[in-house]
């Protein structure tokens, strides 16, 4: 096993006969030894930052926001609003739909030239109906 | 209904040296089952039950979001957003994850993504800071390894910074951890050790220079 496989199977979760190879390894490895002690030593020094102070004000802000939000006319806002804006696409898309249908149906099928002569009654010169 | 929030037992039973760490820190944890059902309440548009779920989180946000863009101003907006999109997103909310593991991938994306827009930062002085006048020595050292953590945390990819600060401060498991950034623990895991290796050279460097 490499160092660095065997280094990183030691800081995070692995399967239980990696683990063992992996411990194996670095039981015989001065390296990896010092490299895997380093790692924790400096993940304790990163641990023992102080804790930022919340601002106090933060939950109120966060409501206040959200109810103003939910108090404006216009866009809905909540958790119906994915159902809202699906319904809207919807609609939309029914809309492109029935205008596509009636545009259809005001032109009539699509039918070829002569066709459309022929329905007219109206007589091609020679050769052209054919 | 609200929950009750009582000390972890986890927290209580941790080693020794993180037992220093815990004495300046609270722990608390909530019902999970509880935050499902607060869920529930605020997916039928009950804001009486966000507000308690806001009430519970925001600290716990902020703080995670703090210590990854080292930025008060950025880390309150970037909160207050986060939980304007959990009320948004409500009903994408299953329940398959925690509730708390769902607002941090929340907030994790919000983060990641403006991170990587953000231009690259200043770097933080590489000078020893100075003390201020009557500043005891211990909140002078504190102050010169809080600068150290935020120069190795700074050093780092967004998705590195944010899977570290998710490991060692919100003590989460790799399994949340992948579920919070929507990546494989596998891929969470070389995250962690990459993170881990280049905060190591970062620290070596200011021990060398007698920072630390």
């Amino acid at each position: 096993m490499k160092c660095d496989k065997a280094r990183m199977l030691l800081t995070g979760p692995a399967d239980a006969a990696e683990v063992e190879t992996a411990r194996k390894h670095v039981a015989g490895c001065d390296e990896c030894r010092r490299e895997t002690a380093q790692l924790a030593a400096d993940a304790e020094f990163l641990r023992r930052d102080g804790k930022p102070e919340v601002p106090s004000y933060l939950g109120t802000r966060i409501m206040a926001e959200i109810r103003q939000r939910r108090a404006q006319p216009g866009p809905c806002f909540g958790p119906d609003r994915a159902v809202a804006r699906l319904t809207a696409l919807g609609l939309v898309a029914a809309g492109i739909w029935l205008g596509v249908a009636l545009g259809r149906g005001m032109t009539g099928p699509q039918q070829s030239l002569p066709e459309r002569m022929a329905q007219l009654g109206v007589d091609l010169p020679n050769g052209e109906d054919k | 209904m609200v929950g009750t929030l009582r000390p972890d037992p986890v927290a209580a039973r941790a080693s020794d040296s993180a037992r220093d760490a815990a004495r300046s820190r609270v722990y608390w944890t909530v019902d999970q089952s509880d935050d499902r059902q607060l869920a529930g309440q605020a997916q039928a548009g009950d804001l009486a039950a966000f507000d308690e779920l806001v009430r519970r989180y925001h600290g716990m946000i902020y703080c995670y979001l703090y210590r990854t863009c080292r930025n008060s101003a950025d880390a309150e907006e970037m909160t207050q957003e986060s939980f304007v999109k959990a009320w948004e997103g409500l009903k994408g909310f299953r329940g398959a994850a925690s509730f708390k593991t769902w607002l941090y991938r929340i907030a994790t994306n919000l983060c990641i993504n403006r991170l990587s827009r953000r231009k690259p930062h200043d770097p933080l002085s590489e000078d020893l800071p100075a003390a201020r006048r009557d500043e005891p020595e211990e909140s002078f050292r504190q102050r010169v390894r809080s600068e150290c953590i935020g120069r190795a945390l700074a050093g780092l990819p967004a998705d590195q910074r944010s899977a570290l600060v998710l490991s060692i401060y919100e003590e989460l498991s790799h399994e949340e951890i992948a579920q919070a950034m929507g990546r494989s623990s596998a891929s969470v895991n070389m995250l962690l050790y990459r993170a881990r290796i280049a905060a190591r050279r970062s620290l070596a460097s200011d021990r060398e220079r007698g920072l630390i």
